[in-house]
């Protein structure tokens, strides 16, 4: 069903895209490329049609319209990407629908595009007419023209080469695959993706997004795919902050600060990691069992289970359908039930205790954080624009750092207090074996990322001293010169031109480390390898498929970091005239 | 053709190692090499483990000793390819094996999808559970919001899933690849549970620095058939492991030993006449010698030998026949007649 309703967001969302670029454009800033429009263009297209398309539907319209996009309070929440596409056909035709409903917005972006595009001439950047040699004095010799045997002619060799090397990496990719197919066949083992439909039979947990036996492979692969790249992430940052810090700390005049981290890169470095995650999986067992936990504050506990703390929800408890609570009630069994009656302390209050464990970390009205998030990001972005402006302008400065991280913290707060909603702390508890409630981690996971980002700091502790010995000494004194702090000089001046030579072999690191996670099998921590790399595959015997998904999803995290890092290290590379 | 474009298009990747699958013709292979490729675990004791001179050792071993002494002549002739509980099944479908024989549940999916053939069981086991007695815990049931050591890949974490939820209990899993680490996790706290086939249990319960420390709880929660396998459509060569697993349970059944089986090539029961290879051509139409069988037993020994020498109550490991007496005697091992 189509309301009129629908196209407002898109259209206005496409005026607005369309109006920022013209402006940059009359500013008289250079235009953007037309991979970076389509990019930018698309994404902030979707995210302001969806919050656009939620603002009058939910708050104007009172509808939801939930099978057009998710409920901006449940995006974060709701682990709907454990759902996969061939496994829900109902889930495809309403998606189809949807696609459907936006084909004219579509079809006006890609017009207003072109017609943007023949006005400014995008193409005319990028199709550059011949250079004209003819002003070094060189006439251009004309190919084709060339006397004798066809074996001299460099045309027809460099041809037959081309097609010679085509044709064998062809004939060799026609032979893989015919001979797998063949041995496939032959042991009569179906292949295809369906497996990815069927009840994964195993939990997972231990990670950040628990899977139970009844979901889907898919499910498990998800929660996998969630628990190698939280390591990813958090590796790389606590590996780049630490490394710079030592990196800095091995060129410090203090002779015992520079022999420490020296003596620190160097130790590490030359032990393999995977020594080095089991060392301190070794490590972290040692702690107490739980029921002997390390209290903090009566709040936090460390133990060898894992490390504990209260969780913090935002918003309500969803409000549950009497058929979803009698759903539940009989999915429960009969013991289980007793024991939540006993414990809600009676039947009426059942449906509370229900909504209860279903509650996510971001309930009903959390979306008043995410938005207020968003617009403080904004807000913080003009103000450094404004302020950077002014300071070329008139020598001011402006207090960015507070400003932005005050805005960043207290608008979100504020808005929450305005919007009044529920902010509350579940601490975590001793019962029976284990804690309950609350946020864990577990001893797996901090003993990976503990292992992978120490290790990978060395390197990156050396890159970093290479980059600033790459700026010469006299930067440091032209600083000094002009009154800086040696902080003010290091962060300034040095760490920045330091940086043209950092980022490249930065990246490398960076791959490195979220290659290296795929070692979190010897501690137990289900990542992707564990995952569909391992006990699925293990379980179906689909081994080629789940092998390709696993070196699938590491290409892909792999360019994505690269592509980010490439961009990053154009932005600050210096611009040469 | 879906499926053919799918595999076409998978193939691209791993081609190369599949491109090394062996012929179907196993023993034809075997014979051509002199030397049995066989599928062991990493370390159970008791089933296949290295003795302190670097021997292999084991229920599981005998088998392939047993396979080998039927085809090659000599017990001696087995190159032993340790494989974890992962790498297993890839090790037998791409011809790194000839055979497994790895502590392995038959099952539907294994016999069936997974493109293997079940050769028989030559121990019934059933999933069990070890805590520390400090823990107070006397019944699985109690163990709602424990910490499971599992290996990873077998069936025993589907059977632990299984249990868990069907009693409406939860539990954290700490998934590792082979025994010793999970054991270790197990001594180390990391865990207060160690889940594994009971055997196995027992076996590394024996291994612990104070056994009499812990204790294996007494629900068994699953049927455990483990047996040898091999690839699904060489039946030649299914045969001829097949066969040589009964050859011991029927050597056991007609008191054939490894000490009397010379003088019981002479006796008057025709199917000791028709095992021992003294009447009929039974070797032959296994494509075998016709001493096959009193090699098996002349070399390894009957059944009953090789679980006495390697988990019975006289071991280290201590486990009861129970079901895996022979049915003459109240178990449930039964091979078929050899006629």
């Amino acid at each position: 069903m189509t309301h009129f309703a629908d196209y407002i967001p898109y259209v206005a969302c496409l005026l607005a895209i369309v109006t920022f670029n013209n402006r940059a454009q009359q500013a008289g800033n250079p235009l953007p490329s037309s991979l970076t429009f389509a990019i930018s263009g698309g994404a902030a297209f979707l995210i302001g049609a969806w919050i656009g398309n939620w603002i009058i539907y939910w708050y104007f319209l009172g509808i939801q319209p939930a099978n057009i996009l998710p409920h901006p309070d449940t995006v974060f929440s709701t682990p709907d990407w454990k759902w996969v596409p061939i496994c829900d056909p109902v889930r495809v035709s309403s998606l189809a629908k949807t696609l459907l409903v936006t084909p004219g917005c579509l079809l006006g972006i890609a017009c207003a595009m072109f017609a943007w595009n023949r006005q400014y001439g995008l193409e005319n950047r990028f199709i550059r007419p011949p250079p004209d040699y003819s002003k070094f004095g060189v006439v251009a010799a004309g190919h084709g023209g060339f006397e004798g045997s066809l074996i001299n002619n460099p045309k027809v060799r460099s041809v037959v080469t081309q097609i010679v090397v085509i044709g064998s990496v062809a004939l060799l990719f026609y032979f893989i695959v015919a001979n797998t197919a063949h041995n496939l066949d032959r042991l009569g083992i179906a292949s295809g993706f369906k497996f990815l439909c069927d009840p994964a039979r195993y939990d997972v947990t231990g990670g950040f997004m628990p899977v139970s036996s009844t979901e889907t492979h898919w499910a498990a692969f998800t929660a996998g795919l969630l628990n190698t790249f939280v390591v990813a992430v958090f590796g790389c940052i606590a590996a780049t902050i630490l490394g710079v810090i030592i990196g800095v700390l091995r060129l410090s005049n203090n002779w015992i600060v520079s022999k420490l981290a020296a003596v620190y890169v160097e130790t590490l470095r030359n032990i393999p990691v995977l020594l080095q995650i089991l060392f301190w999986y070794g490590i972290f067992i040692l702690l107490p069992a739980p029921r002997q936990s390390l209290k903090i504050f009566d709040t936090f506990y460390l133990n060898n289970r894992g490390f504990l703390g209260p969780k913090l929800f935002v918003g309500d408890a969803p409000v549950l359908s009497a058929e979803q609570q009698a759903t539940m009630i009989s999915e429960m069994g009969d013991v289980k039930y007793q024991r939540l009656v006993e414990e809600a302390g009676g039947e009426e209050n059942v449906a509370a205790a229900l909504a209860e464990s279903v509650r996510p970390v971001f309930g009903d009205g959390s979306s008043v954080l995410f938005i207020s998030l968003i617009v403080a990001f904004f807000a913080v972005w003009f103000y450094r624009r404004w302020a950077r402006k002014r300071q070329e302008a008139t020598g001011q400065q402006s207090p960015v750092f507070l400003v932005s991280a005050g805005t960043i913290i207290l608008f979100p707060i504020l808005c929450l207090l305005i919007a009044g909603t529920t902010l509350e702390l579940q601490h975590t508890e001793l019962k029976g074996f284990n804690f309950v409630g609350g946020t864990s981690i577990s001893v797996s996971f901090v003993a990976l990322w503990f292992a992978l980002s120490v290790y990978t700091a060395a390197f990156i502790a050396e890159i970093v001293r290479a980059g600033i010995l790459a700026v010469p000494y006299g930067q440091t004194e032209a600083s000094y010169a002009l009154g800086l702090r040696p902080g003010q000089a290091m962060r300034l001046n040095i760490l920045p031109q330091a940086l043209r030579v950092i980022v490249p072999p930065l990246t490398s690191q960076y791959l490195n480390l979220t290659k290296n996670s795929s070692l979190a099998q010897v501690v137990g921590f289900l990542e992707i390898v564990g995952t569909i790399g391992g006990i699925t595959l293990n379980q179906t015997g689909q081994a080629v498929e789940c092998i390709v998904i696993t070196m699938a999803v590491y290409l892909i995290i792999s360019l994505v970091i690269s592509v980010f890092m490439n961009w990053y290290n154009k932005r600050i590379a210096l611009v040469e005239r | 053709m879906k499926i053919k474009l799918a595999s076409l298009v998978l193939g691209a990747v791993v081609g190369v190692s599949a491109a090394t699958a062996a012929s179907a013709a196993t023993l034809d292979d075997v014979k051509a090499r002199g030397e049995l490729l066989c599928g062991v675990s990493t370390g159970v004791a008791g089933f296949a483990a290295k003795d302190d001179s670097g021997n292999w050792g084991g229920v599981d071993v005998d088998v392939c000793k047993a396979v080998a002494a039927a085809v090659l002549g000599d017990a001696g002739k087995v190159k032993y390819v340790p494989t974890t509980s992962k790498e297993r099944f890839t090790a037998l479908q791409s011809g790194e094996v000839d055979l497994l024989s790895r502590v392995t549940t038959w099952t539907f999916s294994r016999d069936v999808k997974l493109g293997f053939e079940f050769t028989g069981v030559n121990y019934y086991d059933g999933q069990g559970f070890m805590v520390k007695k400090s823990l107070g815990v006397t019944s699985a049931l109690q163990l709602d919001g424990a910490t499971v050591c599992v290996q990873t890949g077998t069936t025993t974490e589907l059977n632990l899933a299984d249990y868990f939820r069907t009693n409406n209990m939860t539990y954290k899993a700490v998934n590792v690849e082979t025994a010793d680490e999970s054991v270790e996790n197990y001594v180390n706290n990391a865990c207060d549970v160690y889940t594994t086939d009971s055997s196995a249990l027992a076996a590394q319960r024996s291994g612990l620095a104070d056994p009499s420390a812990h204790l294996v709880l007494p629900e068994i929660i699953s049927k455990e058939p483990l047996g040898p396998l091999v690839r699904h459509g060489d039946n030649q060569w299914g045969d001829v492991v097949r066969w040589s697993l009964n050859a011991m349970v029927i050597a056991e059944e007609k008191g054939v030993t490894m000490a009397n089986v010379d003088e019981m090539k002479g006796s008057n029961d025709p199917e000791i006449k028709r095992l021992l290879g003294s009447d009929g051509d039974m070797g032959a139409q296994l494509g075998l010698s016709a001493d096959w069988a009193y090699q098996i037993v002349k070399q390894v020994g009957n059944y009953g030998e090789s679980f006495e020498a390697h988990i019975g109550v006289n071991t280290p490991i201590g486990l009861d026949r129970g079901l895996n007496q022979l049915w003459t005697k109240g178990g449930i091992l039964y091979a078929p007649p050899m006629r």
